[in-house]
């Protein structure tokens, strides 16, 4: 039976990954509007984050978008500007339910992180912006209340951070989510300098403004936020912040925060039972071997070579190649993949900004997603159209990525979500475009791999679990592994499910959890094709 | 947008386009965009563009000008004018604005025949460049060998001991490595790329003393935007 089931592996893993569009039956007219009226300000650039979370409970995934502003008023002068909650069917349909939730939201968003911060149950959001943040309870009833200011999540001296990504994770392993905000540079509307020539200005290159520290806030578990930043580490270390991801890197139980930086070096803080050290330059993921910073973008910190340890990938900017980083283990050390791997040449011409480590093909190994698009105004510089279609790599083994075929929609992309929208088992995406319509990709990958899904419900750990590392055994001992975190790409949040990718095996030999309390639990013989509820023991 | 090979390009006394002879502003043109006053460089050139449309030294004079801009799509416009064709520096110039647009297969392709060229063989950054195309594909070996001629030709080449360092990373072997990164050291004693690599280098052979000291150069120095 061994050795039919080994066969059999090949005919799940020849199937191609392939998307279609939905976005015309899917119900979601979003447009992301970035304001811009020709004085280029930077700001216009960067929005828009997307989450995939249920909001409701109902098992199908939602949607939500932030949202630009007027500029340089940061206002959301009318509708169009507002941010949108659209409730899913399960069937590749939604509804905008946006007007009842209170979600409408102010000022100039940029980005979104889903979590259930108050273990109540129900997933909450917090909304980045330029200068402004937002922290959105549920309240249970299709609703959200603003709680910002009331749990402590807009300090004085923060009236002024331009954050770009947000992220939850239990980084004190206390059992209730704390926050991470990274914020990307010092910006006033009523200074921004002209760049480029007279006859083209252009919007102005990261060095020519000053870096911001991120934030970290603990959850002190009565449902109020501390800003922790500097007696936690984070301060002292400002960078250029987009993405944020999270993974325990060193396997010592404590969840370690990457950002990507935008042409400055990457940073790692390494979670030393809850005090940081920035670490990226010791463990090689400061720079890549060129040792030159690159314009960091989206990342995500997933195992992609099925090793146990969790790796790194980062978008980037045309010519810098999108990165990534191969977790060597021998305390926090990495090895640049990048040219190893086939995604240098393959990403080489690209700018890429949101993206996704996911098994899209269920073939076992996770697959790259990620969401392009050159800078607007640079023809001159490119020689070419800077709207660019979405691209797919499938992971083949030992690190190794393949070009798929792709919607060709051009478009200036940003943020992404993943989720399973239609529960078929294949992970679908969302991806928004500046001052364009959104495009709802659904996953409609051919072959007959079979998967498993994790929900997580934790009882002494964080109720979505997210930190939670769980490791697949297949019959013949294979090991698949993936961790819990909604924080992927840039500036947007995917659905904490945990995903994996079967191949042709219908079940798994075992499957084994450890929970951030530390708890380990191990269920056996675990059917495929499924989501499964695993309550915290 | 980076221009990685930027320093394969030249410009001034070193170009030679026969007949019709170069306006006598060109040299200032050229010397301003040595010397990075591209906006004056932009001024001068200006004129002359209009005056002699066609003119292979100016056209060749406002490419690198438009790469040295970074506006690397209009250079590789003026590139493909006729007039300028089959020219060294001009392919030169061709291959790493295509590797700056990422267009890497085509600069590879480019500087693959380039090396080969009489006139071109014995410029160390040529095989320096290529080197570092062909490692981004993956080809280590090849890349080793394009490093070794390019420090065959110019042994203090630092650049060219740093990129052999890495592809001796990427071949695993790590002391070889070590030992091209510390040449390199010698003639960049100060470059953040330099010391980085040593760091990892390093940390990848348990020395952890050096790995220390490496990381103490890189912390004292501020954090260095691109």
């Amino acid at each position: 039976m061994r050795l039919l089931a080994i066969i059999a592996v090949p005919l799940a893993v020849g199937a191609q990954i392939r998307f279609e569009d939905v976005t015309a039956k899917s119900g979601i007219g979003f447009q992301l509007r970035n304001g811009a009226a020709g004085k280029l300000h930077q700001v216009e650039l960067m929005p828009g984050g997307v989450a995939a979370f249920d909001f409701d409970n109902d098992g199908c995934a939602d949607l939500f978008f932030t949202n630009g502003a007027s500029l340089p008023t940061l206002r959301k002068a009318d509708a169009t500007f507002h941010n949108r909650l659209y409730r899913g069917n399960c069937d590749f349909t939604f509804t905008g339910v946006t007007a009842k939730s209170g979600l409408a939201g102010e000022g100039y968003s940029m980005a979104v992180a889903a979590a259930d911060y108050d273990n109540d149950g129900f997933a909450d959001l917090f909304v980045a912006g330029v200068h402004r943040n937002t922290l959105y309870r549920n309240r249970g009833d299709g609703t959200f209340e603003d709680v910002t200011r009331r749990v402590g999540l807009a300090p004085a001296d923060a009236s002024r951070d331009w954050s770009i990504s947000a992220g939850w994770f239990d980084y004190d392993r206390d059992g209730h989510l704390d926050l991470f905000v990274s914020n990307y540079v010092q910006w006033d509307p009523a200074q921004e300098a002209p760049c480029g020539p007279p006859e083209h200005r252009i919007h102005c290159h990261p060095k020519w403004y000053q870096p911001q520290s991120h934030r970290l806030f603990r959850n002190r578990r009565d449902g109020t936020f501390a800003d922790v930043s500097a007696s936690a580490g984070i301060k002292a270390s400002p960078g250029k912040g987009m993405g944020v991801a999270f993974a325990d890197a060193d396997g010592d139980g404590w969840p370690d925060v990457f950002v990507a930086n935008d042409s400055a070096p990457n940073q790692l803080f390494r979670n030393r039972q809850g005090l940081f050290e920035e670490v990226a330059l010791e463990a090689g993921v400061a720079y890549p071997d060129s040792g030159r910073a690159i314009a960091g973008m989206g990342c995500d910190f997933r195992d992609f070579d099925n090793d146990g340890l969790p790796d790194l990938a980062i978008t980037g900017m045309v010519n810098d190649t999108f990165l990534l980083f191969r977790n060597l283990g021998k305390g926090m050390l990495f090895e640049e993949f990048t040219a190893q791997s086939g995604l240098a040449r393959a990403t080489i011409h690209l700018t890429g900004w949101s993206m996704g480590l996911f098994d899209f093909d269920n073939d076992g190994w996770k697959d790259l997603f990620t969401a392009n698009s050159h800078f607007p105004r640079l023809e001159r510089q490119l020689g070419a159209d800077p709207e660019l279609a979405n691209t797919v790599y499938r992971g083949v083994g030992k690190g190794r990525f393949e070009p798929g075929p792709m919607p060709t929609r051009r478009a200036f992309h940003r943020g992404s979500a993943f989720a399973d929208f239609d529960r078929d088992g294949r992970v679908d995406a969302v991806v928004t475009a500046l001052n364009s319509s959104t495009a709802v990709l659904r996953n409609v990958s051919e072959g007959n791999a079979h998967w498993l899904a994790i929900r997580l419900r934790g009882k002494k750990s964080n109720r979505d679990g997210l930190g939670a590392r769980i490791k697949i055994v297949l019959p013949g001992g294979t090991a698949r592994f993936n961790h819990a975190t909604t924080s992927v790409g840039y500036a947007s949040s995917s659905e904490p499910l945990v995903r994996f990718g079967l191949g042709a095996y219908g079940a798994a030999e075992r499957v084994e959890i450890l929970w951030p309390s530390g708890a380990v639990q191990t269920l056996d013989r675990v059917k495929a094709d499924r989501i499964v509820d695993v309550t915290e023991p | 947008m980076r221009a990685r090979l930027a320093g394969l390009i030249l410009t001034g006394s070193a170009l030679c386009f026969g007949q019709p002879k170069q306006p006598a502003s060109l040299g200032s043109v050229q010397s301003l965009i040595d010397s990075g006053k591209l906006a004056e460089a932009r001024q001068i050139l200006a004129p002359l563009r209009k005056n002699q449309p066609k003119h292979p030294a100016v056209l060749f004079t406002a490419a690198v000008l438009e790469y040295r801009e970074g506006y690397f799509g209009s250079a590789l416009k003026i590139l493909d004018e006729p007039s300028l064709a089959g020219n060294i520096d001009v392919r030169i110039l061709r291959a790493a604005t295509l590797d700056a647009l990422g267009r890497d297969a085509e600069a590879e392709g480019e500087l693959e025949a380039l090396v080969s060229v009489p006139e071109a063989t014995g410029r160390p950054l040529l095989h320096l460049g290529y080197g570092q195309l062909l490692l981004q594909r993956g080809l280590e070996e090849k890349a080793l060998a394009a490093f070794d001629r390019a420090l065959e030709l110019a042994p203090d080449r630092g650049e060219a001991h740093r990129w052999r360092a890495i592809a001796l990373m990427r071949l695993g072997r790590s002391k070889d490595a070590v030992r091209s990164a510390e040449s390199a050291e010698k003639s960049a004693p100060v470059s953040v790329e330099v010391h980085s690599l040593l760091l990892k280098l390093y940390r990848l052979t348990g020395d952890d003393e050096r790995a220390a000291r490496q990381l103490q150069w890189l912390r004292e120095r501020p954090r260095e935007t691109k």
